[in-house]
């Protein structure tokens, strides 16, 4: 879901860029020392991720993960994000670097959605409710940015339900993918007594 | 934070191995003004039925056509110059190509016409025993022989395009680099007495 280079308009990059560089305020703001480690991880985890594909139909899909960086990074997921995806477009020019503002805030606001969504849920523990909030993580993160993919695309003249429809279905078996990954993340460190929430 | 670590990290060590997407790449081989462009994702799933725009060198619209299922699409253009094929993939994926019709030496028709009386005497003068072959001939033989070298070009051009486990890696570095600094600045700024978080 990266969207490449000298596609969208100017006035949607400058858009991206400015709801960007909010998100990484905010999320800088947010980071104290303690979850220095725990954005760099989840930063990785999201570079690699990514490389992790599956083809289907007419297009080619990846893991996105940004649910689960979300629901553990809070804000954060930002500035994480933003360097993930700025070395994806450096090494393997996945996105570009003018499209790095729209592409970080597809990828990072959900993750901030899934995080005051998955929240509550976390807090409480339990082993239903953590992987209640695997799945919303994962539902959330992948067809929220689904939905922004195809509601920029529409400014290039594709029709978005055309676009959203194909994004979605296209999405679907990595959001089940995800759901498992994030549910068994969260039960893993609830039992390895790692905070879950930031 | 360590056991987190060790875990996610075997754990996606184990995905990786299996191969890597995410861009388009575009390819294109040009033979006598036949050409055929070939699209990609990263992961070599043909990129089918996307949006092929070829422009001349003026940035004027010379055609339009879509991949089929292989992820390729034939054309052909019959003035020489420079060209450039945009490939256009469902969900914003978008790759350019670059190719050149005809360079002088061998589109030309004209030209060869022109020659044919020059043509006869160099091949007389180089080999005088060989069956004289029309350069039509000639051309086609060499395009036989070349065919096998200018596959091998195109595989290497391709194998480039692919990501490779040093960009991977190198990746990891990087980010870790980025927040290794990070996590010093903050560090020092705390030792110093400053109230950091």
């Amino acid at each position: 879901m990266h969207i490449s280079e000298g596609v969208l308009p100017g006035w949607c990059l400058i858009t991206g860029w400015v709801l960007t560089s909010a998100g990484l305020y905010v999320g800088l703001k947010s980071i104290n020392g303690r979850k220095i480690p725990r954005t760099a991880l989840l930063s990785a985890v999201f570079f690699v991720a990514s490389l992790i594909h599956v083809p289907i139909g007419v297009t080619s899909v990846h893991l996105l993960l940004n649910g689960l960086a979300g629901a553990l990074l809070g804000w954060a997921v930002f500035p994480a994000l933003f360097v993930a995806l700025l070395f994806q477009a450096l090494l393997f020019q996945f996105g570009g670097i003018t499209v790095l503002g729209v592409n970080t805030f597809n990828m990072a606001f959900p993750g901030v959605v899934a995080y005051y969504v998955v929240k509550p849920l976390l807090k409480k523990g339990t082993t239903g409710s953590l992987i209640a909030a695997g799945v919303l993580a994962a539902l959330i993160g992948v067809f929220l940015a689904a939905t922004f993919v195809s509601a920029e695309l529409m400014s290039v003249g594709s029709s978005f339900t055309k676009t959203a429809e194909l994004a979605f279905l296209a999405h679907i078996p990595v959001a089940a993918v995800e759901m498992v990954i994030n549910s068994f993340v969260f039960l893993y460190l609830k039992k390895s007594g790692i905070p879950l929430e930031v | 934070m360590k056991k987190l670590l060790v875990f996610v990290f075997s754990f996606l060590f184990v995905l990786t191995a299996q191969s890597f997407a995410h861009k388009i790449s575009a390819f294109v081989d040009v033979e006598d003004g036949n050409v055929s462009l070939v699209s990609y994702f990263s992961d070599g799933t043909p990129a089918k039925n996307a949006k092929v725009t070829v422009y001349d060198s003026k940035g004027n619209v010379v055609l339009t056509g879509r991949t089929n299922k292989e992820g390729e699409f034939d054309f052909k253009i019959k003035k020489s110059g420079k060209y450039k094929a945009v490939v256009l993939a469902e969900l914003g994926h978008r790759a350019v190509v670059n190719f050149t019709v005809g360079t002088p030496a061998t589109s030309s028709r004209s030209k060869t016409s022109q020659s044919a009386g020059t043509k006869t005497a160099v091949q007389k003068q180089s080999k005088p025993s060989a069956p004289s072959l029309s350069e039509e001939e000639f051309r086609k033989v060499l395009r036989e022989e070349l065919r096998p070298i200018h596959r091998e070009l195109l595989k290497i051009e391709e194998a480039q395009s692919s990501i490779s486990y040093k960009d991977v890696i190198g990746g990891l570095g990087w980010i870790l680099g980025i927040f290794g600094a990070a996590m010093f600045g903050y560090c020092y700024r705390r030792r110093e007495g400053g109230d950091a978080s």
